[in-house]
């Protein structure tokens, strides 16, 4: 027996399932009686023979169905496509497209997605082109039109003037509606469209005011379809290839590198047809990434928290008796990723290499500085140094989100390095048709020792060795990513075919060498491209790779001065992998579906 | 569908059949149903509660019968069924109590609450189940929810995510669909334009309305219909939703009034008495009154015949000071602790920590108040008998995440389709000695599927499986004892 208080564990071999309890004697009788139960044959194969870890393309898998009334349904009879080219499609704009859209458009700074049900993720990305608008999703959009539509009428005077409300109303709605209407959609309106729209003022103002006709034209575009969904379908009749119309281009352009609707420079380059070469594309990419405060900030702060899920802190919670001050430190992990990721772009390499190898951050709070064992005293301006902690694998916001409620989580963490980080596709135990039985419990055994079952049970041990030798290199760390009480054992060897394979003391040790890695570099720009082409599965995979053939020699245009990032692409750079999807030839190319 | 009595007959006929189909007079039509004593459409609730189940004061105790059992006794969970003093009446005829359900998730026990209306196991890398759940089968699929303003509502106190552990309702191939948290917004998806005075002045702002909202609706539509036209056939599909959609709306805007003694719109819920709704952000002193405002509103929802299928996903009372007097971490401290005796650990021997019972009853027990508060209000509304609420949660033994034998309790009157005033207890699905049976040949499970199926044969739709799981076995087949 160890010397540290008696834990009780009450484990499940599930790889989201461990759990235990902070026990008292009564849990030690409880595991005595259960001690004699010894594992068998844990894992289990019901229909199907698949035992192993083998790769799958993403996607790829079948669900199994058994054929019941809820309907699975199978995407099977579809032959993969081999294609370069995105199919021409529409894409439902997100929730925070959907805020950026209508803020830059009304001018108001009052949030009105808040209530919105989350956007349904494809990959982990809010990009998503299969997002739709449901029963309940229709009305939260109606209700935030009406709210903005509100707005519109308060501020009549900048947005619908008219000097004679009563004999010009016509007159001025007409240019209301082409000067707003052209805005929202990001293009010019079609003259069926203005029509529509003028009969649209016309059922609110006749008999009542000008203001109210305006309310109701306002109301209408900002749940249109033209509004809500971004095309991709050029001019071409369905069945053919097409290229992007220079107002698409303009709209693909700005959405993926601000999350907002083009700007008047950028609609006026769509106008002249200065969109269409790799040039002119990465000239306009120059422009929305540069300054102070560039308008791109906050996109590719999400593309990170969403790459590496920790976009999923704010609905993160701790056992408070087992981490009493998650609660309080919680906010300050949120704002340390936004100032970290904005600190490496603005004043350091920006690369995907030091995102995860830094030997510094950039937490303005003292309590999290201090569990970090970090010092500003030494450190450049906005940073704070730190002895051992390296990269934002090692951070509290990527350590809390993959953990327990009050313990660590290894196999969590080990998935998640595997799935995100390094592109080591890990099939669920679902898509396995594995059925995961629990584990007897075990008071007198470490974590590493409770999931000894994972290796020496072939079965397991297919999937877990890999994924528990990335998971226990944390085990330096807590479920809130505080220096673990001894005896730790974070020492782990990887071996699964990489660039990075080798001994690592520990998960700092783990993350320089992943820091240093081309398999990581190419795996964070396949990300890149889900989280811009907004999917993932096997329809996009030969465009995915046509994307990171191109993305191996990517370099800014020579066309383009704009740009002073140290590194290329390739080389690790987040903004010229997102560069390089911009400019990559087939950016404007959609094939017929 | 529905038989036409002379009753309705007279009705209609004297509303004019043109007329009869729209949803004002359909709203009459259900209250003259009611006068005249003619079987009401049946409505379906689902409750989700969180922490799994203190089996020791939940199970059937050895002086139980199937059907002479005690659940006033002290501690018992189940006794907010029972309590008239509390609730108006005793419930305890109107409940099924079953024993030795399992939720065949394969998942951990908190991602299981997806499988309780999909029969489904959650697909991991996915993060959802493989098939709709029965309420959007039913609502949608089966087309049971077009006749009313709204096809079916998802309530939820504290946490609006869609995450497999947080959601019950899913629409085609498992997408999971969004619950509302905020009373008032729920207020307003349910009741906005169904109380007019008649006061001529509100009713022609109503009309305006009306008017004007149809007028977006139809430029909209013409608007989605403009794009759709240019697009290929699975793009086209993204915009069939969205005009499904619409008509949710339209639904809404065309019910202009509602009569009869059924339905009393009511006030909208006090925003002041919930200034904070999320869970983690404040919201948590708040969920009880959320709660009750939720429960509320769905019971006149219901006999105002807004909509038959509802969904309402309960939260805990984690915070100082509760009115439960339970620690202020009812996840750590309350459903981690519980050390089950053999009664909730699957038949395995142990002695437990009867005080740990006791606290997750005392959780279990609000939970079942919630519940009885639902009943007590549907029951004053003349419609517990035609109503079906079916209560569960994602676990049975929480500390253990254990997916089997979680807590299924069935209430209201279901038309007379399921015989009430019962406790059942379903065969062990594994030997008590094996503890991890699940996935061994001699596992033989009573899956929640049955209960689905069952559900979905009181509402008239010949199904014989529901479900999505490896054995076909576990997705088949009625719960016949429920007749």
């Amino acid at each position: 027996m160890k010397a540290i208080p008696v834990r009780v564990t009450i484990v499940r071999l599930h790889w989201y399932a461990l759990r235990f309890t902070r026990g008292c004697a009564k849990f030690r009788a409880m595991a005595r009686q259960l001690r004699f139960f010894e594992p068998g044959v844990l894992v289990l194969p019901l229909l199907t023979g698949l035992a192993g870890c083998q790769a799958q393309s993403p996607g790829g898998s079948s669900p199994g169905a058994s054929g019941a009334a809820g309907g699975a349904s199978s995407g099977a009879g579809q032959p993969v496509s081999t294609s370069p080219l995105l199919p021409a499609r529409i894409r439902r704009l997100s929730n925070a497209e959907y805020e950026n859209s209508a803020q830059v458009l009304v001018g108001s700074a009052e949030p009105v997605t808040a209530a919105f049900a989350p956007d349904t993720r494809q990959s982990g990305y809010t990009i998503n082109d299969a997002q739709r608008v449901d029963s309940v999703l229709v009305k939260q959009i109606a209700n935030a039109a009406t709210q903005l539509a509100a707005q519109v009428r308060v501020k009549l005077a900048t947005l619908a003037p008219c000097a004679d409300p009563v004999t010009q109303a016509e007159a001025c709605a007409k240019t209301f509606i082409q000067s707003f209407a052209t805005r929202a959609y990001r293009r010019p309106l079609a003259a069926d469209e203005a029509q529509k729209l003028l009969e649209l003022f016309h059922v609110a103002a006749d008999g009542a005011s000008y203001a109210d006709g305006i309310e109701q034209v306002a109301s209408g575009v900002l749940q249109s379809a033209a509004f809500l969904y971004l095309t991709e379908t050029g001019n071409a009749a369905p069945g053919r290839q097409v290229t992007l119309t220079p107002y698409e281009t303009a709209s693909a352009i700005s959405y993926l590198v601000t999350a907002g609707p083009p700007d008047a420079e950028l609609l006026s380059s769509a106008a002249n047809g200065q969109l269409e070469t790799p040039e002119q594309r990465s000239t306009a990419f120059s422009r929305l990434v540069s300054g102070a405060d560039p308008a791109s900030r906050e996109r590719v702060l999400r593309v990170i928290q969403e790459w590496l899920g920790t976009d999923r802190l704010p609905d993160t919670a701790k056992d408070s008796v087992v981490y009493g001050n998650f609660a309080a430190l919680k906010p300050a992990m949120l704002s340390e990723t936004a100032d970290f990721v904005d600190h490496l772009l603005a004043h350091k390499s920006g690369t995907v290499g030091e995102l995860l190898g830094a030997n510094w951050t950039a937490t303005k709070d003292t309590g999290l500085a201090q569990l970090y064992e970090g010092s500003a005293n030494g450190a450049a301006e906005g940073e704070i140094s730190l002895p051992a902690r390296r990269g934002i694998l090692n951070q509290g916001a990527f350590l809390s989100v993959y953990a327990h409620a009050s313990e660590t989580g290894p196999v969590l963490r080990g998935v998640a390095i595997e799935r995100r980080v390094v592109c080591i596709d890990v099939p669920s135990p679902s898509t396995l048709k594995i059925t995961v039985p629990p584990l007897p419990v075990d008071s007198s055994k470490t974590m590493r020792e409770r999931l000894a079952t994972h290796v020496s049970d072939p079965m397991c041990a297919s999937c877990h060795t890999n994924i528990d030798a990335f998971g226990f290199a944390f085990e330096l760390y807590n479920g809130m990513g505080q220096a673990a009480p001894p005896p730790v054992d974070s020492h782990t060897t990887l071996s699964v075919g990489k660039d990075f394979d080798g001994d690592y003391a520990d998960s700092n040790q783990l993350a320089t060498a992943l820091s240093n890695s081309a398999a990581v570099r190419e795996c964070f720009a396949r990300n890149v491209f889900r989280a811009s082409a907004g999917r993932s599965d096997d329809q996009v995979s030969a465009s995915e790779n046509a994307f990171i053939d191109y993305w191996r020699t990517a370099s800014v245009p020579s066309g383009d001065a704009g740009s002073s990032h140290p590194a290329t692409a390739v080389e690790g750079s987040i903004l010229e992998t997102l560069r390089a999807f911009i400019t990559s030839p087939t950016f404007t190319l959609r094939r017929a579906q | 569908m529905t038989r036409l009595t002379p009753t309705r007959r007279a009705f209609l006929r004297a509303m004019g059949a043109g007329v009869a189909a729209l949803p004002f007079s359909r709203l009459l039509q259900s209250s003259v149903a009611q006068a005249a004593g003619e079987t009401l459409p049946l409505k379906f609730v689902t409750i989700y509660h969180p922490h799994g189940l203190a089996a020791e004061l939940w199970a059937m105790r050895s002086s139980d019968s199937e059907s002479a059992f005690d659940i006033a006794y002290p501690n018992c969970s189940l006794q907010p069924f029972d309590d008239a003093a509390t609730y108006g009446k005793s419930f305890k005829d109107k409940l099924l109590v079953i024993e030795g359900i399992d939720h065949l998730s394969n998942a951990n026990g908190h991602d299981s609450a997806g499988t309780i209306l999909t029969g489904s196991t959650i697909d991991g890398s996915k993060r959802r189940p493989f098939n709709s759940s029965l309420d959007q089968f039913l609502a949608v699929t089966k087309n049971l929810g077009s006749e009313t303003r709204i096809t079916s509502v998802n309530l939820g106190v504290g946490n609006d995510a869609t995450d497999p552990g947080l959601t019950l309702s899913y629409g085609d191939g498992g997408t999971p669909l969004p619950k509302i948290i905020d009373p008032v917004a729920a207020f307003h998806l349910l009741f906005d334009g169904l109380a007019v005075s008649s006061n001529p002045v509100d009713m022609a702002a109503a009309t305006r309305k009306q008017k004007l909202g149809q007028s977006v609706v139809d430029f909209v539509r013409w608007d989605v219909n403009r794009l759709r036209t240019g697009l290929a056939a699975p793009e086209q599909q993204k915009l069939d939703q969205h005009l499904t959609a619409l008509h949710e709306i339209e639904k809404q805007l065309s019910a202009g009034a509602a009569g009869g003694p059924l339905c009393a719109v009511p006030a909208a819920p006090d925003a002041t008495k919930f200034p904070s709704l999320k869970q983690y952000n404040g919201g948590e002193p708040y969920f009880d009154a959320i709660t009750d405002a939720h429960i509320d509103m769905l019971a006149q929802a219901l006999a105002c015949d807004v909509t038959r299928f509802g969904t309402l996903f309960l939260n805990d009372l984690s915070y100082a000071t509760n009115p439960l007097g339970l620690p202020a971490d009812n996840h750590g401290a309350v459903a981690h602790t519980y050390n089950a005796s053999a009664v909730g650990n699957n038949g395995v021997m142990q002695t437990g920590d009867p005080a740990s019972w006791q606290r997750l009853a005392m959780f279990n027990r609000y939970a079942y108040g919630k519940v009885a508060r639902l009943m007590q209000k549907l029951d004053q509304l003349g419609i517990l008998d035609s109503t079906i609420i079916y209560v569960t949660s994602d676990m049975g033994n929480p500390s253990l995440h254990s997916t089997r034998n979680v807590p299924t309790v069935l209430a209201g009157g279901v038309n007379g389709k399921f015989r009430m005033g019962r406790r059942l207890k379903m065969a062990p699905g594994c030997p008590t000695s094996d503890l991890w049976c699940p996935g061994k040949p001699t596992y033989t499970p009573t899956t929640n599927s049955k209960i689905l199926v069952s559900i979905a044969q009181a509402f008239g739709v010949e199904v014989d499986t529901f479900g999505t799981q490896p054995d076909p076995k576990d997705v088949t087949g009625a719960l016949s004892q429920l007749a």
